[in-house]
């Protein structure tokens, strides 16, 4: 968030610290794995909105939005959370998925083919990014075919 | 759920989606901030009761939503040598 849009309720407020902030999402992402949506969305859009710049729970809003099928809601968060780690290939694999969903193939394209470029070179360990990759990779083919 | 393996479930075949989440921090750090959590969700509450307008009661109402769960799941939690 810009600072210039902070208002005067905001110059009470203590920051969180990174540790907190990630001990909260920690929890709202149990929360998610176990399917309590509803309870997970409160500690997203709360540090959504207490922690703007942390972009795991703008991919934990972008989940939540996804499987409730708001898809532009989905787009915007993970957009935001592209916006804050240009270079996480979580994030860009969502934004693959959620585009593929709206038949934007055309940017899941473009981001696939980031994502591909980082694996290639090795910058990229994490199993799960590299099969995500692999399965929607093979759903961009599909739709070529 | 095991596998016919015996081992545990591959989170990333259950929800591909949801596996790809980073992991996050601390649950057991989280039960250490009961204290400093409660005092927050005063502040927030009493600055959503003085809030100029509504955008400033709006996301005052969210953080407050935020902490009370928090809370909530902390008093729920067993203690020690249940």
């Amino acid at each position: 968030m810009d600072a210039t849009q902070r208002r005067p309720a905001d110059t009470h407020r203590r920051k969180y610290s990174d540790d907190e902030v990630n001990d909260m999402y920690k929890l709202g992402k149990l929360w998610l794995e176990t399917g309590q949506h509803k309870r997970a969305e409160s500690i997203m859009s709360g540090l959504n909105e207490v922690a703007p710049d942390f972009a795991p729970a703008w991919l934990g809003t972008a989940f939540l939005r996804s499987v409730g099928g708001t898809y532009d809601g989905a787009l915007l968060a993970v957009n935001t959370a592209l916006r804050i780690e240009p270079e996480s290939a979580e994030a860009m694999l969502y934004l693959v998925a959620v585009s593929m969903t709206v038949g934007d193939v055309s940017t899941a394209g473009t981001y696939l083919g980031e994502v591909g470029e980082a694996i290639e070179q090795g910058k990229i360990a994490n199993q799960n990014v590299i099969r995500f990759y692999k399965m929607q990779l093979a759903r961009y083919q599909a739709r070529g075919k | 759920m095991s596998g016919t393996t015996g081992g545990p479930p591959d989170s990333f075949s259950l929800s591909p989606l949801l596996a790809l989440l980073p992991d996050g921090g601390n649950l057991y750090r989280l039960e250490t901030l009961v204290s400093s959590l409660y005092a927050r969700q005063e502040t927030v509450e009493a600055l959503r009761q003085e809030a100029p307008d509504r955008e400033s009661e709006r996301r005052c109402a969210i953080e407050a939503a935020m902490l009370r769960q928090i809370l909530e799941w902390l008093a729920d939690k067993p203690g020690e040598g249940e």
